[in-house]
């Protein structure tokens, strides 16, 4: 009998693709034993996710030459004497309908904003905002509450020792919402609310609808605390979900824990990194860019702020081209394709979310579409967490469409496009999309991340460096020396709308001095003109992105193709098709 | 791997769930034969509630009383002044409904109110049988005939005498190609570039067009079209694919039902047309299939777009695409000799 190794089995049912991932305990660190993708079979002819599933899994047992799976196809667990099988079993998803969420608060600035917040964790669509405090009509919120059919909704309010009265008057509406909907359709009610009266309004809707009650999520008005309320309605959504797709309650069955949904796993991972990074003021970024949603997760040491939002490669092309103009993602097509081909080719896109780009101009609309996902949800999350700048310690990018490009640089220069960051970054590539699972494994061992991790199975591509500048296009505005390990240096100026690229390699440490020119300054926060500091390298070298922030595009379209191709070489894209990754 | 599958067969038995858009009250029974027309469901889709305050009637009186005071119950119909509560005595303080509606629910500070409105009615669309009731949802029906798939529905739908205005699959529609005989037909055409060729259509008027590809600048403009405009291969100057238009073609005059229904794949709807045939003992459609070899295939990107083949070949492994991707993959053989090499994601298996 072979020495028994821990084994993790983490199911994810994404909206395109269901993917088995094991990770076993091996010589004392957890390591990746294989991975099984297919597509999902979410919806029509199977409407069955655990059929999916257990191709999925077969792909895994045939890549890993362990059997997962019993005669009657359920997952065999814990591992048996004959090493058949997995210890455990965690699932995640984030396949079906947007959460329809309802957002009930007191006061515009706080309690409704934290509110919102805690809806964009899960991705929810907003169908109504309730501030009674407004004077808003409530028939007008009972109209929208039977016509959208909300499946949960957010009841904060109240400081604690806070008020109480207006936040129970907002519990009769919802009361009276509950009275008009059919047993079945209800809304669940988180309540996050003053502490004090959790009882009685968990009283006043007994035997209306499932009450969860947790911390309140504004405990004054200063501190907004979240992470409770963002667990318990992840939690919901994965319930809702295992309600609406078929085949997900059977997989649920199977786990451990409860299932979570894949964006807070992912975000799980990212806050836990926060934890490891070594950063002065600027948090670490997780972005993955999926078919049918965008995950941002911004944490710093320890605090997590997640974004989850409707725009995506596939299904989420509808949503996208809803909320911006065709010329958005035109301006960052480096090649002069026709609008009309461009428009056609999105539609079709979120016609048939799964296709592949076959030709070179497919792959330069879909490449210009991600970076304005990549804006929009940049955008977003500014706007929504009052992020003063893009600066950012690390970039950890996944999801297939923004990891999985013809070569890492073309997801470099996506990601410097589309998220714009300032400062100093390091960026990673999750080619095997294993963040979401590392932060569901977390929950059984908080081992995985940290082994992991520091495993090579991401891509590192470097350091960038980007400056914040005020100078005119062409001017110098950093002048730097970099001091390798052997000794030698290597010493270079980087003009305004430049992209200079600088060999070092991956993990191979070097000291950077670099000097701003002019109305310039290395890094917004802290404001930096000089910089001594140590670099790591990566696939992509050392990067000096010059060209400012936000990036200038020209008007006219020959400049900005000639703008678009100059980047592209400048940061290592040849001209010629690729064949292969680099 | 599970194809993806689009059904263009000229003779077909299948299945079909048809739906309300909300909960509501299902009319038809199993086994009863439908046509188009036929009402199957019906809900109320923008409901209004009105809420009435009671406290000002009750101001005073004893809570014991305030039952007995209450004339209505949760559930009944009210006319518009009707009185929903009393409280009697010389002093009588009454509540009385706003607008004519049920009472949905009644307490000592609110009455909830909802008013009536007109239902919204599902029609079958199609002709054939109830299988079966999905209850407050609507139903499944069972059909036969020829069938072809779309990929885009501005949401109407419609029956009809069909009429072909072009003779070519790939050739644009012409404000001139829509004759006099395409009055109140649905007219089979191969691509539309212009609102020119719509507004004519619509001038006509015409019940329904059936059009292989699109311009997506149209999108809107279909979309306020008041007759069901269905896309079977999507947005491109490329047309209709020949399987599909040979099919429909060759049904020309006879009455078909255009369900140009948005694609919904989470409900496992599509837009189609479909064709209503006696037959017995018909194969029931099958769409779980593997992507595997001479299984014939129609491609839904360019630079291959609504062109038709056969599968020789499907890599095992990922491979590479000319532009640099990898991905899963088959060898196609066109209609033309040509072999080509397509993403399975981009196949769609013609059943």
């Amino acid at each position: 009998m072979a020495e028994h190794s821990t084994t993790i089995l983490i199911i994810d049912f994404g909206a395109v693709e269901t993917t088995a991932t094991l990770l076993m305990h091996v010589d004392g660190r957890y390591e990746l034993t294989g991975q099984g993708v297919t597509n999902s079979t979410c919806y029509a002819p199977t409407f069955d996710v655990w059929h999916g599933c257990v191709s999925a899994i077969r792909k895994l047992e045939g890549r890993t030459q362990r059997l997962i799976l019993a005669n009657d196809e359920s997952v065999i667990h814990p591992t048996n004497l004959r090493g058949e099988g997995v210890d455990y079993v965690v699932v995640t998803t984030s396949a079906g309908p947007s959460l329809k969420l309802v957002a009930a608060g007191l006061l515009e600035d706080v309690s409704l904003k934290s509110c919102r917040r805690l809806a964009a964790s899960v991705g929810g669509k907003l169908v109504d905002q309730i501030s009674l405090t407004k004077g808003s009509a409530v028939d007008a919120h009972l109209d929208r509450a039977l016509k959208t059919r909300p499946e949960i909704i957010v009841l904060a309010g109240g400081t604690e020792g806070g008020a109480s009265r207006a936040v129970i008057k907002t519990a009769e509406l919802i009361k009276a919402v509950c009275h008009l909907l059919p047993g079945s359709k209800r809304p669940a009610v988180l309540y996050a609310g003053n502490q004090a009266i959790a009882d009685q309004i968990k009283a006043m809707l007994d035997g209306q609808t499932e009450v969860i009650a947790v911390a309140n999520i504004r405990p004054s008005m200063e501190k907004e605390s979240l992470s409770a309320a963002q667990y318990a309605l992840a939690e919901i959504l994965a319930y809702i979900r295992t309600k609406q797709v078929g085949g997900l309650n059977r997989a649920a069955q199977n786990s451990v824990l409860p299932l979570l949904p894949t964006s807070f796993t992912f975000g799980r991972t990212m806050r836990l990194l926060s934890t490891y990074t070594v950063t002065e003021r600027n948090p670490v970024l997780g972005v993955s860019v999926e078919s049918n949603q965008t995950t941002l997760a911004d944490a710093f040491r320890g605090s997590l702020r997640l974004d989850v939002l409707p725009y995506g490669t596939g299904t989420g092309v509808s949503t996208l081209l809803e909320n911006t103009r065709l010329e958005e993602i035109q301006q960052w097509i480096a090649s002069d394709l026709p609008s009309v081909m461009v428009r056609d080719y999105l539609h079709q896109k979120a016609l048939y979310p799964a296709s592949v780009p076959i030709d070179q101009e497919s792959l330069l609309i879909e490449q210009a579409m991600i970076r304005v996902i990549l804006q929009l949800s940049m955008t977003h999350a500014r706007q929504l967490f009052e992020k003063p700048n893009n600066g950012f310690t690390k970039i950890v990018a996944a999801g297939n469409a923004l990891t999985n490009g013809p070569t890492i640089r073309h997801s470099l220069l996506m990601l410097l496009d589309g998220i714009q960051p300032s400062g100093l970054t390091q960026f990673v590539l999750d080619e095997g999309q294993l963040m979401a699972a590392i932060g569901a494994a977390a929950a059984i061992d908080s081992a995985v991340p940290v082994h992991m991790l520091a495993s090579s199975l991401f891509a590192e591509l470097g350091t960038v460096i980007s400056p914040v500048s005020e100078e005119k296009i062409d001017r110098p505005i950093v002048h730097a020396k970099l001091h390798y390990q052997d000794g030698s240096d290597v010493t270079f100026e980087v003009k305004k709308g430049e992209i200079k690229v600088v060999p070092l390699q991956p993990r191979q440490e070097a000291e950077l001095e670099i000097t701003a020119l002019g109305r310039t300054w290395i890094t917004e926060n802290p404001v930096r003109t000089r910089l001594i500091t140590k670099i790591v390298g990566g696939l992509c070298g050392l990067v000096i992105d010059g060209r400012g922030r936000p990036i200038y595009l020209p008007s006219t379209r020959d400049d900005l193709l000639f703008l678009q191709q100059t980047w592209r070489q400048q940061i290592g894209i040849s001209s010629q098709v690729m064949a292969g990754r680099q | 791997m599970i194809a993806s599958v689009t059904v263009i067969n000229g003779l077909v038995g299948f299945q079909r769930p048809r739906l309300l858009p909300v909960d509501g009250h299902v009319v038809a029974h199993i086994g009863q034969q439908v046509m188009p027309e036929t009402v199957l469901a019906e809900a109320i889709i923008a409901p209004h509630v009105e809420v009435l305050d009671a406290r000002v009637v009750f101001s005073g009186v004893n809570r014991a009383n305030m039952k007995e005071m209450i004339e209505r119950n949760v559930g009944e119909k009210v006319e518009k002044g009707d009185v929903i509560i009393a409280t009697g005595g010389k002093l009588n303080r009454v509540l009385r409904a706003t607008t004519a509606g049920i009472i949905r629910s009644i307490s000592t500070s609110q009455v909830l109110l909802e008013a009536a409105r007109k239902p919204f009615q599902l029609r079958a669309g199609y002709t054939g049988t109830v299988q079966e009731i999905i209850p407050e949802r609507g139903v499944m029906l069972r059909m036969q005939g020829s069938l072809v798939q779309g990929v885009w529905g501005n949401g109407h739908l419609m029956t009809g005498k069909l009429i072909s205005a072009t003779i070519d699959a790939r050739k644009p529609l012409q404000p001139e190609d829509l004759r006099g005989e395409c009055v109140d037909a649905i007219v089979l055409a191969g691509r539309c570039r212009d609102a020119d060729t719509l507004q004519r259509a619509a001038m006509l008027p015409v019940r329904g067009l059936i059009l292989g590809t699109i311009s997506s600048h149209l999108i809107p403009m279909v979309r306020s079209l008041k007759f069901p405009v269905m896309v079977v291969n999507g947005f491109s100057p490329a047309g209709m694919d020949e399987s599909a238009y040979r099919l429909l073609r060759s049904n020309q005059g006879r009455r078909v039902s255009l369900l140009a229904q948005a694609w919904d794949r989470e409900l496992g709807i599509r837009p189609e047309v479909f064709i209503p045939l006696p037959a017995e003992d018909i194969r029931l459609v099958q769409e779980l299939i593997d992507y595997r070899e001479g299984l014939t295939v129609r491609i839904n990107t360019l630079p291959y777009m609504a062109q038709v083949g056969a599968i020789s070949f499907v890599h095992p492994d990922k491979v590479t695409l000319p532009n640099g991707l990898m991905a899963r993959a088959a060898d196609v053989t066109l209609k033309n000799g040509q072999s080509i090499l397509v993403p399975l994601n981009n196949l769609d298996v013609l059943e």
